[in-house]
């Protein structure tokens, strides 16, 4: 009897080890695990033994179904795996297609270089400060200094309404209305915006562009300081290595005015065409707050001072991402606006 | 402003000092020289004297001359001009010469070896508007007496000089003059300035000629007479001055009188005295056609400044002079007017007629004061210098001079504190002293400015100067020390950024439209409520004439541009202000149309009606507005461009926030978009923004466990999904959280005029686990209302 179980465990080892698939392996099973199975029949035939016997033959018995169920089992296990990697090979997709979301969309670089710039100056602790595109003609010219008949409304031509009012020229009136409503206190704002002029539409000309305007007004205040924070600008929008030059010009809201250039950041300032081999760039204009424009405006100039400077929003854009004609800004041609999806 | 170096240097010394660093110091200085350039340029340049002529063979007008250039021998050159001549004495460009536009070398040209050029001005880089056609066709026919092998040629011909062009700010008027800018240059260089010469004039006669003023937009008005003048051809040293300044020769009169006016910066006007119809002047208002010297027909008005003879126009004050009484070449009797008129008259006649000229614009920027008479004997003493008259009438004055004086007090410690800067007392008191001011120091200092610096009023001007003239480089740069204030975005400025990241991150493109409308424009795409339309006075072109009261029509048109340059696929948005006659509204507007792309192509469907209400309700979910605050309804009235089954208004509260529409497909066929379906919508921002939310509170996490159950029914197709939800939810509204349709379905099968909609409906409760008694009651519930409500009938 005991021969007997042993050739039966051989086989059923044989049996599993051919086994090559799970039905294979179920039937192998069946074989020599079912109740009706031969080596389950021993079992019964075990009554007719003495105690001794039985023990021993029990044993035996035991030891080969054991074998044989853990073989079942490792081999279920291998042939299970298999089964599992066959099936997930069977599953493969073309990683290569493309992925299922919607892009980010695109943002007119106006925009883009809006936020940035007003990102800029809000880290250095100035507030936002917006007004009305349609301006009365006292906050546009008259309380900036630029009475009627003043020479430089000569060089503002502008978009009227009416005789009083017009479409603001400048986002200066915002600094007019702020200063106005901070009653003699400190200010420190940027006005961003849009502005108009009677411009005919060319590749530098455009009627309605967009300013972002700085004004800074308390005691003690000086070119220094507006040297000093144009400079912080420079780095912070076009790289860390660029230096700012000031030149003297003209604006009838400021006295001293400056234009501000910034080193190229095309050659490093080594000359190139976009700086026209002079390595330098105009990027805005700026000064002290003109005496009168603090006296209209509810400050003392001999105790406040201020400064202001304005930026030109597109020609920033210009420079920065190297766009030729202002027009496309306001064509919103895809080719050209979706190129501005990343940051 | 063009201006010529050798007119500078007659009065001030700029010896040993280059072009260019004549041009960087005044550019820093605020006065941008926008560029420098030769007047004729050329060097191996030398004359010779034409020996002989011959035709090459075969040619009918390329010559073989032999010429005699001095030094440097006979040489045989091949020309092509015209007008070349044996005996002529020429400009020869040597081999290795350059010119603005070409190289001198040695080369055959049919066969003969030719060994330099014969030039022209042209090729010597003198503007074509300066020289006759002649000059221009031809080659360059020197004076009989040049010597011959002058190497020196365009220093002798006056040519050698730049021109350096100056643009002149507003607030420099001073400057639009050669003896300002010599000025200046002396102050900036520490170098002597001269001023103009003149020579003693003969005794004058009192004027025959009459003058009165009734116009008060004349300052001053000074009139002399020159009678029996001798014409003759103006000097070539006066020609290559104004060539310098970009000024053409006409005749000598004329000539003079631009001489004058570029040196001093005074216009003058001149009367051809025999064509008055009466001998008087009288400068005094005048309405109806006047005939220009350019020979058009120009209506004035009640403000210009008309002189008149006999109620005649004789001239367009600092406009432009008569046809009637025109100076010309052989004018003998003249009278010279130099005058003062207010600025912003002369710059709004100008302006209106377009007639900008050299004179309209010195008065639109303000004259110099007072010199009137300087310039009228600056005039008369060149006069009598090169010709010859009879009688001298002495200057008739109207008007008194101006009394101008500037003072202005400071403290040298003020000019440093607005510059940051720590000059010394004596550094800031000589930079002063150079620009021609003189400081006074008694209790408090005091600065007298000159007269022509007209820009100079406040302390603060002063220190413009001392940091013009020291140099911006010597400022120091320390960042402010500000007081700390409520800094950072406003509320609304930071909705409206949420509200911009959120469109962009869902894959809509942001642009930037124009403001200024066409009217046809303005007119369409009113959804939102209609605002009072504001007109440009004086727009640039009818298509930019008014301001736009919504951003539809030009979301629209770029669509339309972008669907007609390939670009078919669309998801767009704007944000910006319009405005109305006392209105301003900050708007939304948004466009789709094509097909969303998701996985390429592969999974890309037709944008429709839901896409644009889903990214809606993500807008208004973002902002923490719910579906018990916002409702979406059906849009009620008809409007000719939109789909009338597939269009909503948004309401907040009762508010309406916007509308969106599929565009009606007879509108987008018409605008230009084929078959394509075009979906926009356009909302009020100060709505949305202004909403007022509960703060964002964390609600508890239910540690119950929800149950689903699904209803499917067949109901009437006039009855909305809105409806229907709201049924359900009042059923029970303390367990349902939420409700959600999953299929709606009408067509085959089901009844016409019937749809099948099925929602799964979730049940929670905070307290407890709910027993499948409790919500089999509720699902009883549900059905028996939405029976009662709806006639429904149940599919499960």
């Amino acid at each position: 009897m005991k021969t007997q179980i042993l050739t039966i465990q051989q086989e059923a080892l044989a049996a599993i080890d051919k086994a090559n698939d799970l039905t294979l392996l179920g039937e192998v099973k069946n074989t020599y695990l079912a109740k009706k199975s031969v080596l389950m029949g021993l079992y019964s035939q075990m009554k007719s033994l003495t105690a001794e016997e039985k023990a021993d033959i029990g044993h035996v018995l035991n030891q080969a179904k054991e074998a044989i169920s853990t073989a079942i089992e490792t081999k279920l296990k291998v042939l299970e795996e298999a089964s599992l990697i066959k099936k997930l090979n069977d599953e493969k997709v073309d990683v290569t297609l493309p992925g299922r979301n919607s892009e980010h969309g695109s943002t007119n670089p106006f925009f883009l270089v809006e936020e940035e710039i007003s990102d800029i100056f809000l880290s250095l602790g100035y507030q936002i400060k917006e007004g009305p595109e349609v301006e009365t003609d006292h906050f546009n010219f008259e309380l900036l200094n630029i009475p009627k008949d003043h020479p430089a409304r000569e060089m503002q031509d502008s978009l009227y309404i009416s005789e009083t009012t017009l479409l603001r020229t400048h986002t200066s009136p915002v600094q007019a209305r702020v200063m106005q409503e901070a009653q003699g206190r400190p200010v420190q704002i940027i006005c961003p915006g849009k502005v108009y002029r009677k411009d005919e539409d060319d590749a530098t000309h455009s009627h309605q562009f967009g300013q972002i305007e700085g004004l800074v007004v308390a005691q003690g205040i000086h070119l220094g300081h507006l040297q000093a924070t144009l400079q912080l600008f420079a780095k912070k929008m076009f790289g860390e290595k660029r230096e700012i030059r000031l030149r003297p010009s003209f604006f009838p809201f400021t006295e001293p005015s400056v234009e501000v250039d910034v080193s190229c950041f095309e050659c490093g300032g080594k000359g190139c065409s976009l700086c026209k081999h002079s390595g330098w760039i105009e990027i805005l204009g700026g000064g002290m707050v003109n005496p009168s424009v603090l006296t209209m405006n509810g400050y003392d100039p001999t105790i406040f001072s201020g400064f202001a400077f304005g930026i030109g929003i597109e020609r920033v854009a210009m420079l920065r991402y190297g766009i030729d004609d202002i027009r496309r800004f306001y064509q919103n041609d895809m080719r050209f606006i979706s190129q501005f999806n990343k940051r | 402003m063009k201006v010529s170096l050798n007119w500078l240097q007659d009065y001030v010394d700029l010896n040993g000092l280059s072009p260019e660093t004549i041009a960087h110091r005044l550019t820093f200085a605020g006065i941008e020289v926008e560029s420098l350039s030769p007047l004729a340029k050329g060097t191996f340049l030398t004359t010779g004297l034409v020996l002989t002529q011959t035709l090459v063979e075969g040619s009918k007008h390329l010559s073989v001359l032999t010429v005699d250039t001095g030094s440097h021998g006979v040489r045989t050159i091949v020309c092509g001009a015209p007008n070349v001549k044996p005996n002529q004495k020429v400009i020869v460009a040597l081999p290795g010469a350059k010119l603005p536009s070409l190289t001198i070398t040695e080369s055959k040209i049919r066969g003969v070896v030719s060994q330099g050029m014969v030039c022209s001005l042209t090729e010597l880089g003198v503007p074509n508007k300066f020289l006759t056609q002649e000059q221009i066709d031809g080659i360059e026919v020197l004076d009989a007496s040049t010597p011959v092998g002058d190497d020196h040629i365009l220093d002798h011909l006056g040519l050698s000089d730049y021109i350096l062009d100056i643009k002149v700010l507003a607030n420099r008027p001073d400057l639009l003059s050669v003896y300002g800018i010599a000025f200046e240059l002396g102050a900036l260089f520490d170098r002597p300035v001269k001023s103009w010469k003149t020579v003693p004039l003969p005794s004058a006669i009192d004027s025959s000629i009459k003058l009165s003023i009734q116009h008060e937009g004349c300052d001053r008005f000074v009139l002399q007479g020159i009678h029996g003048l001798k014409p003759i051809q103006t000097p070539s040293w006066m020609v290559r001055r104004l060539m310098g300044s970009g000024v053409r020769s006409i005749h000598f009169l004329v000539d003079i009188g631009n001489y004058v006016m570029l040196l001093t910066g005074q216009p003058l006007h001149m009367y051809d005295m025999k064509k008055l119809p009466k001998q008087e002047l009288n400068i005094g208002h005048y309405q109806g056609a006047f005939k220009a010297l350019d020979d058009k027909e120009y209506t004035l008005m009640h403000d210009d400044i008309a002189i008149m003879s006999q109620n005649e126009v004789m001239c367009l004050a600092g406009v432009m002079g008569s046809a009637q009484c025109e100076v010309d070449a052989s004018t003998t009797d003249i009278a010279i007017e130099a005058a003062s008129f207010k600025g912003s008259t002369i710059r709004n006649t100008a302006l209106r007629l377009d007639l900008i000229s050299d004179s309209s614009q010195r008065f639109s920027k303000g004259l110099i004061p007072n010199l009137e008479e300087d310039a009228l004997a600056l005039t008369t003493s060149l006069i009598h210098s090169l010709t010859s008259f009879k009688q001298l009438s002495s200057p008739q004055v109207i008007g008194s001079k101006q009394t101008r004086l500037t003072s202005i007090p400071f403290t040298y410690d003020g000019i440093n504190r607005l510059l940051g800067t720590s000059f010394s007392n004596e550094l800031i008191l000589t930079t002063l002293t150079r620009m021609g001011i003189t400081i006074v120091e008694g209790a408090t200092l005091i600065a007298h400015v000159p007269p022509h610096r007209l820009d100079m009023m406040h302390q603060a001007d002063l220190a413009e100067e001392v940091v013009r003239i020291i140099g911006f480089e010597t400022v120091i740069s320390t960042l402010p020390h500000l007081q700390p204030t409520m800094t950072g975005l406003t509320d609304k400025q930071r909705k409206k950024r949420l509200l911009k990241e959120l469109l962009r991150g869902s894959g809509l493109a942001e642009v930037l439209t124009y403001t200024l409308t066409d009217e046809k424009t303005l007119n369409s795409f009113q959804w939102l409520s209609a605002l009072n339309p504001i007109a440009i006075k004086n727009p640039l072109t009818s298509d930019r004439q008014w301001i736009r009261t919504n951003l539809l029509g030009s979301l629209i048109e770029t669509a339309l541009y972008n669907v007609n340059h390939q670009n078919k696929s669309l998801a767009l948005f704007e944000v910006s202000d319009v405005y109305g006659l006392n209105q301003q509204q900050l708007r939304l507007s948004l466009l789709l149309t094509g097909s969303r792309p998701s996985q390429g192509l592969l999974g890309s469907v037709s944008y429709d009606f839901y896409d644009l209400k889903g990214i809606i309700e993500k807008i208004l979910h973002a902002f923490n507005i719910d579906s018990n605050r916002a409702f979406f309804v059906p849009a009620e009235l008809f409007v000719e461009e939109r789909h009338p089954g597939r269009s909503a208004n948004v309401l907040i509260g009762n508010q309406r926030w916007g509308v969106f529409s599929e565009l009606s497909p007879t509108k987008s066929a018409a605008l230009g978009f084929g078959k394509q379906t075009v979906l926009a919508g356009e909302f009020d921002l100060n709505i949305l923004f202004d909403t007022k939310v509960s703060p964002l509170k964390l609600a508890p996490i239910n540690k119950f466990p929800k149950v689903e159950r699904d209803f499917a029914f067949i109901l009437s197709q006039d009855i909305d999904y809105a409806s229907i939800q709201k049924v359900i939810r009042r059923s029970s509204k303390e367990v349902i959280s939420h409700v959600d349709i999953f299929d709606v379905y009408e067509g085959a099968s089901i009844a016409k005029g019937q749809r099948s909609v099925a929602v799964k409906v979730t049940f929670e409760s905070l307290t407890k686990t709910m027993t499948d008694a409790e919500i089999q009651y509720l699902v009883e519930r549900i059905k028996i209302d939405l029976q009662k409500n709806f006639q429904v009938k149940f599919r499960i």
